[in-house]
């Protein structure tokens, strides 16, 4: 047989890591440059690979151009403003400021803004760093007014006062009403108050309006005070500080509106316009350009030498006129976006008095190098590289799982089959591992999350510090790729160090073994020690409080705002955890209530009288382990008791028959030769008088034996009766058939009394004549003769019952009680020297009641009487 | 007459003495055994007409015994034992015994018993022709020609009314009638109250058929029901 284990040799399986990981790679990059595409506004990787979606067809394209064709506009006006003959003149004035006191002051663009080293423009004042940056005006807080006017709370004053004195007059005339009760002054007076309301609500309108205007247009832009006043405003100051310039400008018809703004608010602006022109002029004339224009307005401007005729061949363009008719050739510029061209260029004063025109195109041969070629170039790159992943993430994707599935299954396996290989990874303590694996995916996850992740989900290529170009994304994804590889082999080299572990059944747990014995041990403890109704409480006040506690942090999580992102997931996953707690509380009360029928199922059973069944011990758990363990000793207790019981009634019959058997034996013996003794006609008297006795005595013990086992049996219950439906009457006209001699022969009369029909007992035959017999017995010993003895059959309980009545006088007094009279052993003749054991009554009542009749003595003086019940029957 | 070999085996030898010599002095040969091997061998031996043998005894008790000898012999067989109980009486009987008298007991009793289980058994030898009218239970017959009652071969005395009842139930041996379905049978008027002259009579038939009144073998009480002549082989 083949070593199984040959195909994960070490060789193999480092051909599997690397293979792995590149895969890992492959698909990441996949992933990523799938989303790059997309995000670009490239168009779906579909789009890029088929040949018809060049560059100049892209979104991406579009936005870049109607950027570019406004920047046009812009710098053709910053130009104007920022140049004299062409270059550059910082000591141009930038800003003029009107004081109250009518002087100005002029700034000049030096003044306002300073070139650092790198060639970037800064507010003034050190200029040197970024702590220039709050300039010099905020800490001075000097302010400046831009065109004349009240100030905003001067105005809003003036309104006050205005409002104020409105309101007195009001007061006034009210007052001066109330005086006055003719009706016509009246009606004069309502009009005049009317009119002066209608004034104080207009006045307050005015001030509502203004108030929110002024908070409209209120910037706070880097978080300075910049009050009032807008980017138009602003640049109309660029014109007033341009006082030769005929440009002028009004705001709206909000002369009389004041503007404050902080100078640094200035020195930012101009900042600000002059990197931008920096860039523009770098961009448009200083290098070469794909994006050629012609500007011919009010102010003109051009950076190619061609035609706009020429230009319109070249590639897209677009070309507005002062008149607003546009054309171009481009789709993704809309009407909208012709409009604001439009709208933009008549703002910068570049097309003015509907004359001019503005042609702005772009060359799609990207001869240039500027911006447009390399956006050309990278999504070549890009197509390029998205068909190579096309083909190359599914087969990654396969081998991945190929190569994953295969680590899993050698996971530890080596040369020999059944034996585990581990390396030093697996020597470490398992909660180590496992912190050493959370904590690296958790720092990753942090990293990832915060630049990576801002990067994927804003859009924020500052933290990325790449330059803003299709292949400069790649790059910078690579970065992610590399974290999130390092991130997922961790995982992975964790798994597998769990699986080599598992396998070789050697987990190096050093804490979590004990925490778990701990756990089990407590639980255990818990379970069997309290009593249920403590674990129920003790469970539901846990749930209670936990279920409120995770439930607020959900809600709070999901629906408060201020979380964020982290605040929902943790609200989700106390939800999910409230699912989990839910569950296993159901599980646990199921379990319990599983078990509790359980046992009441198998107690059922034991009382049905199947005394051997044994609860199932093995299914139950905790408590209820105790209770079906106990109920099994209680049932072993029981089975045992039975079986005592048993034994001694058996024992006891045994016993009984046993005993009389031995008895009977050696009595035999004594009869028999008493017997002998008698048959040899001894002469001498005393001799027979002798026997006699001795025969007297013996038959004696002979009736006593045989009396002593029908006791034991009948009182023990011991009888196995042979219950039928007898006729009483007829069975008692039998016993008086069998007594009529012996009566006789005491001449005691039997009167009798019986019913002509039959009353029907369920009774043994045999027994109820054994109690007759004995009865009737009894009275022909005890009798006294010559008398009449009463004898019947009563009906009784309306139907429901017959008695048997017989009476007697007794031949010597009777000095017990009835019930004394029924004790074994007990007789009428307390010298207890004539016949009989003292038995047959105690015999008599317990076979009556036997067969569920009722036996009762009664005794007045000499008379003595007995009546034996028994339930009727109907004939069947 | 012919000079009866009766077995007597049981194991209290003062028993068996006692009964030796209650059967001598009827004229019996009688051979003693103390326990069933014993018994089984002596019946091997000689010629026995019939058995008195007790249950309880060493080596082979009487139940097995008796089992063991009706293999081969139909000896009357009569158990003599102080286990009185229904179930042991039954058992006996069932197992092939005759009779089933119990200890201790009536010498009388006992070698009448023997008289009758003897006479029956020659008898069965010389068996009369069946008559016609002749009714027949156990070792009673009732001759309907002659009006003639038998009790082994020995001819009882009975009142004419006595004499109709028992024929009548022997005729119907095995059923049980009541008193008044007798009475009307025998007087032939509907039974007004009841009354016990039936009962009487009954009585008096039994001590005159039975060897002992209070356990008849041939007229049974059924109590409660009425009375009955046991149908007997």
């Amino acid at each position: 047989m083949k070593d199984k284990n040959r195909f994960y040799r070490r060789p193999y399986k480092v051909i599997a890591v690397v293979l792995h990981v590149l895969c890992i790679a492959v698909l990441i990059g996949g992933v990523i440059a799938g989303r790059l595409v997309m995000e670009k506004g490239y168009g779906n990787p579909g789009r890029i690979l088929s040949q018809k979606e060049d560059y100049e067809n892209t979104k991406e394209f579009g936005y870049r151009f109607y950027d570019d064709a406004q920047s046009v506009v812009e710098f053709t006006w910053m130009k104007e403003i920022f140049e004299t003959n062409g270059n550059l003149d910082m000591s141009k004035p930038a800003l003029v400021v009107k004081n109250t006191d009518g002087s100005t002051k002029i700034y000049s663009l030096k003044d306002l803004a300073s070139v650092t080293m790198e060639g970037n423009y800064y507010p003034a004042g050190d200029g040197s760093s970024y702590g220039s940056y709050y300039g010099s005006a905020y800490d001075t807080g000097e302010t400046v007014v831009i065109q004349g006017g009240s100030d905003y709370s001067d105005y809003m004053d003036m309104l006050d006062e205005e409002y104020e004195s409105v309101l007195e007059e009001l007061e006034e005339l009210e007052m001066q009403a109330s005086n006055y009760t003719d009706e016509e002054m009246e009606n004069e007076y309502t009009a005049m108050i009317n009119e002066l309301y209608n004034r104080l609500k207009s006045i307050s309108d005015e001030m509502n309006e203004y108030s929110s205007n002024y908070e409209n247009t209120y910037d706070n832009w880097y978080g300075y005070g910049y009050e009032g006043g807008s980017w138009e405003t602003v640049e109309a100051v660029w014109f007033v500080c341009n006082p030769d310039n005929p440009l002028t400008y009004t705001e709206g018809n909000k002369e009389n509106v004041s503007r404050k703004a902080s100078l640094y608010y200035f020195e930012n602006r101009t900042a600000d316009l002059l990197n931008r022109y920096n860039m523009l002029n770098d961009r448009f004339m200083d290098n070469p350009s794909n994006l050629e224009f012609i500007v011919n307005g009010s102010l003109s401007l051009k950076n190619t030498a061609h035609t706009a005729e020429e230009l319109q061949s070249t590639g897209r363009y677009v070309t507005v006129t002062g008149d607003g008719s546009s054309y171009r050739l481009d789709q993704n510029l809309g009407k909208y976006q012709m409009q604001q061209l439009v709208q933009n260029a008549q703002r910068y004063h570049v097309l003015e008095d509907n004359k001019g025109s503005v042609t702005v195109a772009v060359n799609t041969s990207f001869g240039a190098e500027d911006l447009y070629a390399d956006a050309d170039r990278s999504i070549r790159q890009l197509r390029e590289t998205v068909k190579l992943f096309c083909i190359l993430v599914p087969i990654a994707a396969f081998m991945f799982l190929l190569t994953l599935i295969y680590m899993i299954r050698g996971a530890g396996k080596n040369v020999k089959a059944g034996e585990v290989k581990t390396n030093w990874l697996d020597g470490w303590p398992l909660e180590v591992l496992l912190l050493a694996c959370a904590g690296g995916i958790f720092i990753l996850g942090l990293i990832t999350r915060y630049y990576i992740g801002n990067y994927m989900f804003y859009g924020n290529y500052d933290l990325v510090l790449f330059t803003d170009s299709a292949l400069g994304h790649v790059l910078a994804v690579s970065v992610q790729l590399v974290l999130t590889g390092v991130w997922y082999l961790l995982g992975l080299t964790t798994v597998l160090s769990l699986i080599r572990r598992k396998r070789k059944k050697k987990w190096n747990a050093v804490i979590l073994p004990w925490l778990y014995k701990r756990a089990k041990e407590a639980c255990r403890v818990l379970s069997v020690n309290t009593k249920l109704s403590t674990q129920v409480l003790f469970l539901f006040l846990i749930w209670t409080l936990g279920a409120a506690a995770l439930t607020g942090i959900f809600v709070a999580g999901v629906y408060q705002y201020g979380f964020g992102y982290n605040g929902r997931y943790l609200g989700y996953f106390c939800l999910a955890l409230l699912a989990a707690g839910l569950l296993a509380t159901a599980a646990f009360l199921v379990r319990k209530a599983i078990q509790r029928d359980r046992i009441l199922e198998g107690t059922g059973r034991i009382a049905k009288g199947d005394v051997d069944y044994k609860l199932d011990l093995a299914k139950l758990s905790g408590g209820e382990k105790e209770l079906a363990d106990q109920i099994n000793h209680i049932s072993d207790g029981l089975q045992t008791a039975v079986e005592t019981a048993m034994k001694s009634e058996r024992m006891k019959t045994e016993l009984i028959t046993n005993v009389s058997h031995d008895i009977k034996t050696p009595l035999t013996s004594i009869i028999n030769y008493v017997d002998l003794l008698k048959r040899e006609n001894i002469e001498d008297e005393k001799v027979g008088q002798y026997l006699s006795v001795l025969e007297q005595k013996s038959n004696r013990l002979k009736v006593l034996t045989e009396d002593l086992v029908e006791v034991s049996k009948a009182s023990s219950g011991n009888l196995a009766l042979e219950m039928e439906t007898l006729d009483f009457v007829q069975l008692v006209t039998q016993v008086n058939g069998e007594f009529a001699e012996r009566f006789g022969a005491k001449d005691l009369r039997m009167m009798a009394d019986l019913p002509n029909q039959p009353v029907y007992i369920k009774a043994d035959g045999r027994r109820v004549w054994r109690i007759l017999d004995n009865l009737y017995g009894n009275v022909v010993k005890y009798a006294l003769e010559h008398t009449r003895v009463y004898i019947s059959v009563e009906p009784g309980g309306s139907g429901a019952s017959v008695s048997f009545v017989i009476k007697n006088i007794s031949a010597t007094p009777i000095t017990m009680d009835a019930a004394e009279l029924t004790e074994r052993f007990v007789r009428g003749d307390l010298s207890r020297t004539s016949d009989g054991s003292g038995l047959g009554l105690s015999i008599a009542k317990s076979l009556t009641e036997l067969q569920n009749g009722s036996f009762e003595i009664y005794l007045d003086g000499d008379l003595f009487r007995v009546t034996v019940t028994f339930p009727a029957v109907s004939e069947s | 007459m012919m000079m009866y070999e009766i077995l007597v085996c049981d194991d209290d030898k003062d028993i068996v003495d006692a009964i030796e010599i209650y059967l001598m002095q009827d004229g019996y040969h009688v051979l003693k055994a103390y326990d069933g091997l014993e018994a089984l061998a002596i019946l091997k031996s000689r010629q026995v007409h019939l058995l008195i043998i007790d249950i309880m005894m060493p080596k082979l008790d009487g139940i097995r015994a008796t089992l063991k000898i009706r293999e081969t012999l139909s000896i009357p067989i009569i158990i003599l034992s102080a286990k009185s109980e229904d179930n042991d009486k039954i058992l006996g009987l069932n197992i092939g015994a005759d009779d089933y008298i119990t200890k201790p007991f009536n010498p009388l009793e006992l070698t009448a018993r023997v008289k009758s289980q003897l006479r029956r058994y020659t008898m069965l030898g010389s068996m009369v022709e069946p008559k016609t009218q002749v009714y027949q239970t156990g070792g009673l017959m009732v001759d309907d020609d002659k009006k003639e009652v038998t009790v082994d071969g020995e001819p009882v005395k009975m009142t004419p009314l006595e004499y109709n009842i028992l024929l009548f139930l022997v005729q119907n041996a095995g059923k049980v009638f009541s008193i008044n379905q007798i009475y009307e049978q025998i007087w032939n008027e509907e039974a007004v109250a009841a009354d016990n002259t039936v009962a009487v009579h009954i009585r008096h038939i039994r001590e005159k058929i039975e060897i002992n009144a209070k356990e008849p073998r041939y007229l049974k009480v059924v109590w409660g029901i009425g009375y009955k002549i046991e149908k007997l082989m």
